[in-house]
């Protein structure tokens, strides 16, 4: 599959950002081959439009699913539209390792089909659900290394 | 402070008309522009002229309830929104290159899709090469034309939550435009600020009177309002309005002064104009002999003379 992991940097050494319109680097990974296409996001410091200008790259690039810190209203309206599925609650840490918690399949993904209106509410109830899990994951993983 | 190219002043002075056109801005809100503006309309009507009153604060417009009158003669204001026609479209993909909003998306070949604001510049219209888009209609607004004995109102509203107010106030004088040969002069009644708005509402003045009040946001709100009209080589005029409130009268002085210009008139808050303030009625029809209508009918007489052929 072709994930997109918003990034800081062109490679998978880079840092992830957590923003996804605004993100300077758009890696499209492919999660079999680990091979990357770095897209460089030429929309990041547009004044309006940047979450959906940023959809429309990583759709042009054949990403089919986006890993990201937060995703905006019209960027998701955006998404859904496109079928893209979204992964929230990326963490600041190496796009490897990012990459590699998603393959532990540690991320949730949501391919809503809504409109744009109702996609603003549901962000907010999915963004605090996935917070906890996540929350939860780290502590596990806490454990057992102890 | 900047200068504008000649270009733009001069079309900021070109009317259609000549029928002479008085603004009432004044940077600060709450100043009292609409009193000053309702009232002068209504002074300019009692000397016997024909007087056309428009307010162009589209987002609060008020003057209506200060002379009692209702809205009518509603016409919608609208935008050209893109409407897309399937089957059209050759993937070129100039129009999500043309739209500075980025809010044109396309989510797969040949489907294009509105997904954030548009504020009509029909870019994307204007670069299609297979009129595979057209002009769609999105409503921004209204203007409206309420009448009274001589005095005819035009205002223009805003819809809730919308930020094109600058267009609702060329629609508006653009209706007005069409009719202003039938008026000796229009008094225009500007939104607070120095935004496009105001800028729209004042183009084609002879004259603005800047209305303040001496506090310490009236003058600074006076120092940027009257910036403006030295932008635009508009010429200005300063109204002190509650010039008996314990401020200083002299820093407005001093504000209007490095502008170049006098505090040509002061106005106290006397108990008429108090009166008719609260009873919404212009102080020169409530209580025509007090102090304040005075005032007012002094400036009419003032401006008719210089303005009025």
């Amino acid at each position: 599959m072709k994930l997109c992991i918003t990034a800081t940097g062109p490679d998978l050494d880079s840092v992830t950002d957590l923003s996804f319109g605004r993100a300077p680097w758009l890696l499209i990974v492919d999660t079999d081959s680990l091979n990357v296409e770095a897209v460089e996001n030429s929309s990041a410091a547009a004044r309006q439009g940047a979450g959906i200008a940023a959809t429309q790259l990583i759709v042009d690039h054949g990403a089919e699913a986006l890993l990201t810190g937060r995703v905006g209203p019209k960027a998701r309206a955006a998404l859904d539209a496109a079928g893209v599925r979204i992964y929230e609650g990326l963490a600041r840490e190496p796009v490897r390792e990012a990459l590699q918690r998603f393959k532990e399949e540690r991320f949730s993904g949501v391919r809503a089909e809504k409109t744009a209106s109702t996609a603003v509410g549901d962000s907010r109830c999915r963004g605090r659900g996935m917070g906890r899990r996540q929350g939860m994951g780290q502590g596990q993983c806490m454990r057992r290394g102890g | 402070m900047p200068e504008l190219e000649p270009e733009v002043i001069e079309d900021f002075h070109r009317i259609p008309f000549a029928t002479p056109m008085i603004g009432v801005t004044g940077g600060k809100g709450g100043v009292g522009k609409t009193t000053v503006a309702v009232n002068l309309a209504v002074a300019l009507v009692d000397m016997g002229l024909r007087v056309a009153l428009i307010d162009c604060d589209v987002d609060t417009p008020n003057a209506a309830i200060l002379l009692g009158l209702s809205l009518t003669a509603e016409e919608p204001v609208t935008v050209t929104r893109p409407d897309f026609i399937p089957g059209r479209c050759v993937d070129c993909g100039q129009c999500l290159a043309a739209c500075r909003l980025h809010s044109l998306f396309r989510p797969k070949a040949g489907t294009i899709v509105l997904m954030g604001e548009c504020n009509g510049c029909e870019a994307c219209f204007l670069v299609c090469p297979s009129d595979a888009i057209e002009r769609g209609r999105r409503r921004i607004g209204s203007t409206w034309k309420s009448e009274a004995a001589g005095l005819t109102l035009y205002t223009g509203t805003l819809d809730p939550g919308l930020e094109e107010g600058t267009l609702v106030v060329r629609r508006l004088k653009e209706r007005l435009a069409a009719e202003a040969e039938l008026f000796d002069i229009i008094v225009i009644d500007t939104a607070p600020g120095i935004h496009c708005n105001v800028i729209e509402a004042l183009k084609g003045a002879r004259l603005a009177i800047a209305v303040t009040e001496p506090t310490p946001l009236g003058s600074h709100d006076l120092d940027l309002i009257l910036s403006l009209l030295e932008l635009f080589k508009v010429r200005g005029t300063v109204f002190v309005n509650r010039a008996d409130l314990p401020g200083r009268v002299d820093e407005i002085a001093g504000v209007a002064g490095r502008h170049g210009m006098e505090i040509e008139t002061g106005l106290n808050l006397d108990q008429q104009l108090l009166d008719s303030y609260v009873h919404g009625i212009p102080v020169v029809t409530m209580h025509p002999h007090s102090r304040a209508a005075m005032t007012f009918t002094d400036i009419a007489r003032r401006i008719a003379g210089e303005y009025v052929s």
